[in-house]
This record gives structure tokens, sequence and C-alpha cells, in this order.
């Protein structure tokens, strides 16, 4: 019996090689998935550039500060609903990146987390405080329309910020990240995580009722209350001195001020506005020469006493009243008679006319001043002075300014015969300010003694001594305490102003919280009155209206005024000051944080003719170009032939 | 490399020797120039960036790619030429990579027969260069994915037109898919299509962002097509 051997099956083998196009499927989707996870672990890493001029897309140095600075851990927690359309899409990529950036650079103190949008996650949502949105897109050639949420909520040890709406809808269906959502987003994170607020302190002129020019009889109460309020103190709330006296120092606590309609200031409030600026602080000059009694009843137009100090800035408000006749810039109003006429001085800043690389302000579609005054300055004077000149506020090319506030309440201006142009009303100058009264004495400095006689006998010590000069009654000093060293004890300030032993001027107590009253004779000691500055740097901001966030047009009184104005401007200027203040208050570092976007880069104009050739030169560059080219071609192959 | 250059020279030079690329380029850059001026009105916008211009450049050159594609390998089947690139000496992957850059030349040429409308920005504006440069990059990227997906369809068919009608197709529905649906799609499968639209990855370069994800992406589709094309040849080869 032998056994034979199986033969190797040779063609059994070929049968059992696969055939290439299986192989070739097999590495095809081998390769595949090795892409796809490849690109999967790519998708957890961030490795960018941003080839963008100003690094748009790149987190700015304020927002690496603020966030690798945070000392407790912070929470973004993110609400998108799956009914978000896709054409959002790019928008949650974009906001994924940017979140991921801020995390990243955080070192661990800042999570991110997506909230999963089932029911529970909805709820959370609404009662975080999220709006649902509209959304709108196509489906099928049809226009519809779905809601839900997108947004975020910011946690911080107790605190608690929504940030609402994260898109800006361009084009049609278009979706786009809002362009200030990193200055939004680092400003929450940076008043979250702050220990200490800035405090703001307000300046208002208290000033009689006024009266309403549509409601005779009507109107009254403080201007700022609206102001104050409603809206800085949400926002500030113990960190707000509510009515800070500029008779004496601005306490050294204080980093932003706001003056609102100041009126025949004398010398020492301008000279402690000015310390203050030079001390590093920022002040908001809410000036209010045209108001509605100088519009309406004839009265003159309101003095501040800032006039001088702010021409020695290089500041001037120019006189009389500034109008805008273009037709989108200005309401029409209803006369007590019923008539309806435009009236051109209640001038409506539309956003192209605001700074748009300013984002507190660039949002705004509109914000109405009531019969502003121009803002002149010359930017190349101030620079020359070591300041940055930056206009906020501008009207249109149709602004006018009116010499004089007579007249106006005949509702009869027109454009005709006027030479229009832009109009700067508001401004912020940045940098280096010097002391109006450099070299001179300080307006809270006492008056030098008189020079001593020919014959008058040497070493009299009380004449070298400032604090004692005649004007202040030896008897006022506290006792125990030198009087030469009391700021308050200079001779400008009457006895009976001054609280017994109580140098108000330098006490910090003067803030609104705390009354002047409230501290006399509390046996405090007194704070050291600043050191007088010739120069120093901070932050002026000249609006030239006031009325803008005056009770006169909030709109929430129930007179006509109140009415009209809430229908043509509802309570945007209150809005547009607050965010003014936001904005000041905000770090060194958030204040150059912008809404990069925000600069528009526009082409310039040009004629009918121009545009005719410069799209003709368009057509023909790439045909002439391109048949240069063959031709080249075609005579170098035929040379080598 | 060398052989890959070789074959870059060769298809290069049998290019541009026909009118094609030129008039190709010509047609493209007059389109997109009417578009810019007529349709986006450019010059009443007055706007300093070339947005108007790639925001179109997915779809336009979702037409055009697949017609520089088309021919590439149809016409060696058809003409039976194929035969003898197969007895070369040249492995496949040559050959394709050799292709693949020749009419990526093409392409570039096309895109930059568009360059006289970034020259206008600049005279009559300040134009931001990252975004500019961004969308040129994006646009490269995008004419190399569309055009592997050409070139691997031109490996499957002999007839130019059945590779071009199912190239343009192949590449809008790449470009559009991410917009395909609505809102009832739902978040998962909704960010999934997202993530493989092919004109979502080339507006996020186009804004001034080269993200390493979004070159990968358009890495890895040009990586899967020509391979796809390479087994293609091959396939033919063994058949």
């Amino acid at each position: 019996m032998t056994t034979q051997a199986t033969p190797a099956p040779v063609a059994d083998r070929t049968k059992e090689r696969a055939s290439p196009v299986a192989l070739s499927l097999l590495s095809a989707a081998l390769l595949f998935v090795a892409l796809v996870l490849g690109n999967a672990l790519i998708g957890r890493t961030v490795v960018r550039a941003d080839l963008t001029e100003d690094g748009r897309y790149t987190l700015s140095d304020a927002t690496r500060k603020v966030v690798s600075s945070l000392s407790d851990p912070c929470q973004v927690r993110v609400y998108w609903s799956d009914e978000v359309p896709n054409t959002a899409e790019p928008v949650r990529r974009n906001l994924d990146g940017l979140l991921e950036e801020y995390a990243s650079v955080s070192g661990g103190k800042l999570t991110v987390t997506w909230v999963k949008m089932d029911d529970a996650g909805k709820k959370e949502a609404s009662e975080k405080g999220l709006a649902e949105e509209q959304f709108f897109y196509f489906s099928a050639s049809k226009r519809e329309v779905a809601k839900g949420y997108a947004g975020l909520v910011v946690h911080h040890g107790s605190k608690t910020e929504v940030l609402q709406p994260l898109f800006e809808r361009g084009g049609e269906d278009g979706y786009s990240l809002a362009q200030n959502l990193e200055y939004v987003l680092t400003t929450t994170i940076f008043k979250m995580s702050r220990e200490k607020p800035p405090i703001v302190a307000v300046v208002a002129d208290s000033s009689a009722p006024p009266m309403d020019f549509m409601h005779r009889g009507g109107g009254g109460g403080d201007k700022s209350t609206v102001f104050v309020q409603r809206f800085l103190e949400p926002t500030y709330g113990t960190a707000l001195r509510r009515s800070v006296d500029l008779e004496d120092p601005v306490p050294a606590d204080v980093s932003t001020l706001v003056v609102f309609a100041p009126k025949d200031w004398s010398e020492k409030k301008a000279y402690h506005l000015e310390q203050f600026v030079l001390r590093g602080g920022k002040a908001l000059l809410l000036l209010n020469p045209v108001d509605l009694d100088v519009a309406f009843r004839g009265q003159q137009p309101t003095r501040s006493g800032l006039e001088d100090w702010l021409k020695a800035q290089g500041v001037e408000l120019a006189p009389g009243v500034v109008a805008d006749f273009d037709e989108s810039c200005h309401p029409a109003v209803m006369l007590e008679d019923g008539r309806v006429a435009t009236f051109p001085f209640w001038v409506r800043v539309l956003q192209d006319n605001l700074d748009r690389r300013n984002p507190a302000i660039r949002d705004f579609k509109a914000v109405t001043l009531y019969m502003p005054s121009e803002v002149v300055v010359d930017a190349d004077k101030q620079k020359a002075a070591g300041r940055t000149t930056t206009p906020l506020a501008w009207t249109s090319a149709s602004g006018w300014r009116k010499d004089d506030a007579t007249g106006i309440d005949r509702f009869a201006e027109g454009p005709e015969g006027k030479v229009l142009g832009k109009k700067t009303l508001m401004v912020a100058l940045d940098g280096t300010f010097t002391s109006a009264w450099k070299g001179k004495r300080a307006p809270d400095e006492p008056e030098p003694p008189p020079a001593p006689p020919a014959d008058a006998a040497m070493g009299e010590p009380a004449m070298g001594e400032p604090a004692m000069d005649g004007a202040t009654p030896p008897t006022e000093a506290p006792m125990g305490e030198p009087a030469m060293t009391e700021p308050a004890m200079e001779g400008a300030t009457p006895p009976a102003e001054a609280p017994t032993g109580a140098p108000a001027m330098a006490e910090p107590a003067m803030d609104g919280a705390k009354g002047p009253e409230g501290e006399a004779g509390d046996g405090k000691k007194p704070a050291e009155k600043p050191a007088r500055l010739d120069e120093g740097k901070g932050l002026l901001v000249v609006l030239g209206d006031a009325d803008l966030v005056s009770d006169d047009f909030s709109g929430g009184r129930r007179d006509r005024t109140g009415g009209l104005t809430n229908l043509w401007n509802g309570v945007a200027g209150f809005y547009f000051v607050t965010n003014v203040v936001d904005w000041m208050t905000g770090s060194a570092d958030l204040v150059s944080l912008r809404a990069r976007e925000s600069v528009l880069r526009k082409l310039d104009e040009v004629s009918d003719e121009q545009a005719g050739g410069i799209k003709a030169a368009n057509y023909a560059a790439a045909p002439l170009l391109l048949v240069l080219v063959g031709l080249l071609v075609y005579f170098v192959r035929r040379h080598r032939r | 490399m060398r052989e890959t250059l070789a074959v870059f020279r060769k298809e290069l030079r049998s290019l541009f020797v026909s009118p094609i690329p030129y008039l190709v380029a010509i047609v493209f850059s007059a389109f997109m120039t009417w578009f810019v001026f007529e349709k986006q009105i450019f010059l009443v916008l007055r706007q300093a960036n070339l947005d108007s211009l790639f925001g179109l450049l997915p779809i336009v050159m979702a037409v055009v790619v697949p017609a520089i594609a088309m021919r590439m390998w149809s016409e060696e089947i058809r003409g039976e030429t194929i035969e003898t690139l197969m007895t070369s000496p040249v492995r496949v992957r040559h050959l394709v990579a050799g292709k693949f850059l020749a009419a990526m030349v093409v392409v570039a040429l096309c895109l930059a027969a568009t360059a006289a409308l970034p020259v206008t920005v600049s005279v009559l504006g300040d134009i931001d260069t990252g975004p500019m440069l961004g969308g040129y990059l994006g646009a490269l990227l995008l004419g190399g994915a569309y055009l592997s997906i050409g070139l691997w369809l031109s490996s499957k068919t002999r007839n130019q037109i059945v590779a071009f009608l199912v190239g343009v197709v192949a590449c809008i529905v790449l470009a559009l898919v991410g917009q395909i649906g609505s809102s009832a799609t739902g978040g998962d499968l909704q960010r999934f299509l997202s993530s493989i639209c092919a004109r979502d990855r080339f507006d996020a370069i186009a804004r001034g962002v080269v993200d390493l994800r979004d070159v990968a992406y358009f890495g890895s589709i040009i990586a899967f097509f020509l391979y796809l094309n390479v087994e293609s040849v091959e396939n033919r080869r063994h058949a």
C-alpha cells in the first residue's frame, strides 16, 4: 500500500488568492479608515496660522492675560440646540475653536461643556435665562423658521452670566459668529473674576426740574436719576459713587468719572477733574450747552465752566447746535397743534457714524443725541501732545451746525443754502495730558502770602505757613493736628461748608454711599491730598450732549416727550452711555481689546467712467496675459524644433 | 520623484500645446469677473475684500476642475495609449502623481487668471492680505481635492463626457453636503455633514485662518482619491 503524497494544488492556490480588485477595495477601505482616524486625531489639536493682518481669529493678549490669571475655576456651558439650522454650523465650529483656545490658555482654569440639548438641557437653558432664538433656513425651496437655543452661560464662583446672541446675521440665511464675542466673553470673565470692581463715580450737578416743551408743566426730576438707577447701578452696585463733588479731589479709589451736564463749574472743580485724569483716571464728559430750556425757552446756552480747561487740552465745543438733514438721521415730531414736522436737531447717529472699532458702541443701530454740540479737536495737535484722538460718533455728511440755538423751536430749518458736512459729536482722547495750571498756582492751593513789606520783621512764622493763611481762621483747624498739612484748611473752603474737623475734600467717604455730613466728626484720619501732577496719562471722552441720558428723553415718563422719544429712540442713549462707561472701566488691556473685524475696509469711490475702465481692464487682463503666455510657449517650441 | 517629474513635464507639455487650458482659464476668468462686477456689484458695494470671488469659487471650480481632469485618463484609455504606459518602466503611482501635478498647474493658472481682481482691490482700497492668501490657498486645496476625484473618475471610463458629468456631480455634492437637509436633520448628522463639506472647509481657510484640520481634510481627500486612481489603473493592467 502506497501512500500518495497529495500534490500541491497549484490551481487551487490561485483560486484562494484574492482577486486584485478585492485587494484593491480592501486596501482602499483600510486607507479610508486610516485617514478618518488621522483626521479625528488631528481634530483634537489646535494648530493654525491666522493670516489676517490684525490677528482677528487669534485670542488677543488681553484675553490671554485675563484668562491665564484666573484664580478660581470658570465654567463655560454652551447650549446649542439641534434645531439650530445647518447654515449656522460654521458658527458652531468657530465658536468651538474659540472656546478651545480659551480653555487651552487658561491652564485648566476654564472648562467648556457643550450641554446635551435633550429636554433636560433645554430646561436648564431656560432656567439659566437663555432665550430661544429664531433661525431662518430654506427647506425644499421654502423659507422656514426654527426655534432653538444658542448661547453661553459663564459660571465663576457664585456668579453667573448669560451671553446671547452669539450670531450676526449676514446675507439671506447666512450666520457668522458675533465679531465682538471675544470682547464680550473676556470682559464678562474679567468682571466676574476681579476681586475688586472698579469704582465709578457720577458727578451730576443738581438742576431745577426741566420744563417739558411739549407738555408744559410736566417734566422734572433729577436728570441723572434714570441713568444711574436703571443702568449703572445693576452693573456696578456698591462700586458706584452716586454723587461726587469735585469741590474736593476725586477719591483715589475712583477709576472712572462720569460727568453729567456740568454747569458753571469753578476753576477748582475743573482742576480736580484734570488732576484725576492726570493720575490715570478715565473721565466721560457729557456736556450739554443746549438743552430743552435753551432750545425752547430762550435761555442762554449752559456754560460748563470746563471750557478753558478743555481748550488747554485742545478740545472745544463749537457754539450753537448741530443738525443732521439726512432723512434717516432725524425724527418727525408731532407739534402741539397737531402738525408733524421734522426736527434735524435731534440727531440720530446711525451705526455707520459710530466708531466701528469700539466694541462698546459699534453694535448700536442708532443712538439719538438731542440738540448736540460739535466737538472740535485737532488730531494733529493732539498727536503732537502725546494723545491719540478717536472720533466715536459723528453726523452724516448732511450735518450742519447752527451758530446759535435761537429759533430752532420753530421747526422750520431746512438744508437749503447751507454748507453741509460731517460733524464730530463724541471723541476719545487717550494719552498724556498736561496740566492747564502747570507753572501756576493750582486753584485749590492757598493764595501765596502777600510779599512782606520791606520793613517787616524777619522770621514771622505764620507768614510762611500755607495752611495758616489769612482766609482760614486758625480756630477751625482740628485740634492736635498741624494745620499746614490739612488740605481742607485752605482759604478757598468756606468754614461753613467744611464739616468741623473733617477735611471733606480729602475724604474718600465723599461718595454717594456715605454722605459727607454723615462722616462729620467721625474721628477718621483724613486721607492725604493727592500730590499735584503737571503731566500724566489718562483717558478723556467728550460727548456734546447729555440729554441722551436725561429723564426728559428716557421715554419712561408718561408724557408726550417721553412717549415720542420712546418710539423714536427707546432707551438707546442710556445703553450707549452705559456701554461707554463699561468700556472705560475695563482694564487698560480690555480697552485695547476691540472687535478687530470691525475695521470696515472700503474701496475708494470711483466715477462711472472709472468704473467702466476698471471693469474693462479686469475683463481684458487675464485673456491678454494668457494669449501672451500661449504665444510664448508656441514660439519656444518652434524655436526648439 | 524623478519619474514623477518626468511624467509631470511630459503631461505639462502635452497640456499646454493645446489651446484647452488657455481657453478654460479665459472662460473661468471672464465668468468670475462678470459675476463679481455685475452680479455682486463689486464697485457699488465697495468692500475691499474678495468675498464675492471666493463665495462662488467652490461651485464654479466644481465645474471647471472636472473639465480639466476629464481627459487625463479617458483619452489614454480611448486612444489605447494606456497599454503603452502600462508596459513602460514607470510605476503607476508616478504616472498618477505626474498627471495630478500637471493638472494642478492648469488649476493654478485658472486661479491666477483672477489676479486682476485682488490687484484692483489693492489699488482702490486697503485689502487685508491674510484672507486673500487664505482664499487662494484654500482654492488650491479645494482644486486639488476636486482634481483627485476627477482624475479617478477619468480613469474609470473611456468617455470624457461621462467622466466630466459624474465629476461635476461628485464635486458639487462634496461642496454642498453641509447644506443638505434642514434643521430637522438633527445635530449630530448635521455636524457630520458639515465636517465633510468642502465648502465649509474652504470658507474657514478663506477667512484667513489656515487650520491643520482643514488642510488635513483636503490632504486626505487628495490622498484617498489619488490612491483610488492608482488602484484603478493597476486593476486595468491586471484585467
